[in-house]
């Protein structure tokens, strides 16, 4: 026993430092190369990680909403709204448009919360297009279905001190690696607390949480604020880094998305958002940029390969992969 | 005016029960929600533009090859894609996703990607209460109406329509009596098809064809699906009808532009208020892949 409790620290350990190591490496990645595609790709990676992170993050109850992609629109577009036609400077937009995408979210999901499981799915994706369509329809505050373009960038400006516009990607890239790590990192720790202990318990059996004094509701509204709050902040990102706002961009499509990253990366833990957007961004970019009638059918052929092969999601290959590889190798020790 | 409003208004929502009858059998018995239904409905609707234009088949024949060929297309992909992950809920539904996009691209490679059109099937117009009303849209009609009656009373009647709705209520209680859930899921998948494919024939005769049409018709079915109420024929017919003729009615006398808007509403206010749909029971859990 004390050889496996060992083994396990040992795990944690490369665990740790691997991660540290990952973050080190993608703090010093455009000293290597700072071409504007990789930027790009990499700020895509940034963004679609901390939608679907916050999505993973909402679906510990057991809640998969469909209104999360309508939630970030609510951020994207009130930062749009704060900047563009009252003058306001980006970063106190983008910390009230997160709180008003957190309200937005209470009280949707309030609305919402009687029901469960797939009924839950459909309520939040009615309301995630009603969102959608209410941004389409009005011309004058949103720009209607045409969108809307010319939304500032942020700088950062202390008078007589530092003067910095974000013009090129990688300031861009500073500063979606910086929200991530943020973001990631206070979800982590939620997870890991006892109000991330209890979120998970709603998910395995919500009527004995209950009965064992829970609060159901009130968990998993709280669980619904946080990944809110957190993908306004995605939306007011993205607005502010395109420049440009349609409600195209919020459509089925994009929910479909981050669905499908979120299951094919795996969603028990937060590394499978992370890892199922990393491969199918890159996977897609590549596949896109030489043949680009394939890319929907292949993608598609791959993630039900995935599926079919790792029922849940990549995160779990090294854990199914590695005990293989360890009687391998005991084995051929043995017969050395 | 008003007699065309309810004509077309009665049109769209017998094929909308078409395609979301098969929809919701296939989810009563599998708990699969299949995305790709609507690709069904393109490749009948692709397999009448060929049997009639290539092939020179008539309308009554091609309706039934097509839809017996999406049946089967309906039954291999039950056993191909569905059937491994028989209990998993949540990579079903992904999974179906990626179905639909290899199908649309086999879709595309098969028939091209522009739009196509069948010759019209019965020219002329006839004139109802001072209506005029194209023939080949009248005739739609009791084309419908038939296909849903003949279902009805496969699952009311018939030995395998018994064994489905039971498969549907309870599946533990089902298999216990000797129904084998795998011939269930295969006869319901490839029947629920077989709708989708003669609701494909249908429209390839009064809209244009192409790779993609299943992609509008898909969101339409899920919303009449869930109004109605999961796993009732009669729900998902009532819901069929609110959707069809809130279309047309919405089209005619106010701005098409509002129906996403008006549908969604309708959608939420029924699922907050009465979540098992109009008629019908609330499924507790979305069995995410835990054992």
């Amino acid at each position: 026993m004390k050889g496996n409790e060992l083994t396990m620290d040992k795990f944690k350990q490369v665990k740790t430092i691997s991660i540290l190591a990952l973050i080190v490496f993608l703090f010093v990645l455009p000293g290597i190369t700072s071409s504007p595609a990789v930027m790009y790709i990499m700020i895509w990676i940034f963004l679609y990680s901390l939608v679907c992170g916050t999505f993973r993050f909402v679906t510990m109850t057991g809640d998969w909403t469909f209104a999360h992609v309508g939630i970030m629109a609510v951020g994207a577009y009130t930062s749009m709204l704060l900047t563009m036609k009252l003058g306001w400077s980006v970063w106190p937009a983008m910390v009230t448009s997160s709180i008003i995408a957190l309200a937005v979210g209470m009280v949707l999901y309030s609305l919402c919360l009687k029901t469960r499981a797939v009924t839950f799915f459909w309520v939040t994706w009615a309301f995630g297009e009603i969102i959608r369509q209410v941004f389409a329809r009005f011309k004058h505050p949103f720009g209607g279905h045409i969108g809307i373009s010319g939304i500032p960038g942020p700088t950062i400006s202390i008078p007589g001190f530092i003067e910095i516009g974000f013009e090129t990607q990688m300031s861009y890239y500073y500063l979606g690696l910086f929200l991530a790590v943020v973001i990631f990192l206070i979800m982590y720790l939620v997870e890991r607390s006892r109000v991330g202990l209890t979120l998970k318990s709603i998910d395995v059996n919500w009527e004995l949480s209950e009965s064992l004094g829970v609060n159901v509701f009130g968990y998993r509204l709280l669980a619904l604020a946080i990944g809110s709050f957190f993908v306004g902040i995605a939306g007011s990102f993205y607005a502010h880094w395109i420049h440009f706002l349609s409600p195209a961009d919020f459509g089925i499509g994009f929910g479909i998305l981050v669905l499908l990253y979120v299951v094919v990366g795996g969603h028990k833990t937060m590394w499978g958002p992370i890892i199922g957007v990393t491969i199918f961004i890159i996977l897609s970019r590549l596949v896109l940029s030489r043949l680009e009638e394939y890319l929907m059918p292949v993608l598609g052929l791959i993630l039900m390969l995935t599926l079919g092969l790792f029922r849940e999601g990549l995160e779990s290959v090294p854990r199914r992969i590695f005990p293989w590889i360890k009687a391998t190798f005991t084995r051929t020790r043995k017969e050395a | 005016m008003i007699v065309q409003v309810l004509a077309n208004g009665m049109m769209l929502s017998l094929i909308y029960a078409l395609v979301a009858i098969g929809l919701t059998m296939i989810y009563g018995v599998m708990h699969i929600l299949n995305w790709a239904h609507g690709e069904f409905v393109m490749f009948g609707a692709m397999g009448a533009f060929y049997l009639m234009v290539v092939s020179k088949l008539n309308f009554a024949l091609s309706l039934v090859v097509a839809t017996i060929f999406v049946g089967l297309l309906g039954v291999i992909t039950e056993r191909i894609v569905f059937k491994p992950m028989r209990g998993l809920h949540l990579p079903s539904y992904i999974m179906s996703i990626g179905l639909v996009y290899v199908l649309q691209a086999m879709g595309s490679f098969m028939f091209g990607v522009q739009d196509k059109m069948i010759p019209t099937v019965m020219p002329g117009v006839v004139k109802i209460f001072g209506a005029i009303l194209p023939k080949s849209r009248v005739m739609l009609m009791p084309i419908a109406a038939a296909l849903t009656a003949a279902y009805y009373f496969f699952l009311q009647r018939t030995r395998y329509g018994r064994a489905i709705r039971a498969t549907s209520m309870d599946e533990v209680g089902a298999s216990l009596q000797g129904i084998s859930i795998d011939r269930c899921a295969a006869i319901a998948m490839g029947s629920g098809s077989a709708l989708a494919g003669a609701a494909g024939v249908l429209l390839a005769s009064i809209v244009k064809i192409n790779p993609f049409m299943g992609e509008a018709l898909i969101f339409k079915a899920f919303i009449i699906v869930f109004v109605g109420g999961r796993m009732s024929l009669v729900g998902t017919i009532i819901a069929a009808f609110i959707v069809g003729y809130t279309e047309s009615i919405v089209s005619v006398y106010w701005d098409p532009a509002w129906i996403p808007m008006i549908e969604m509403a309708v959608l939420a206010a029924i699922l907050i208020f009465r979540p098992g749909g109009l008629v019908g029971i609330e499924v507790k859990k979305l069995g995410a892949a835990r054992e």
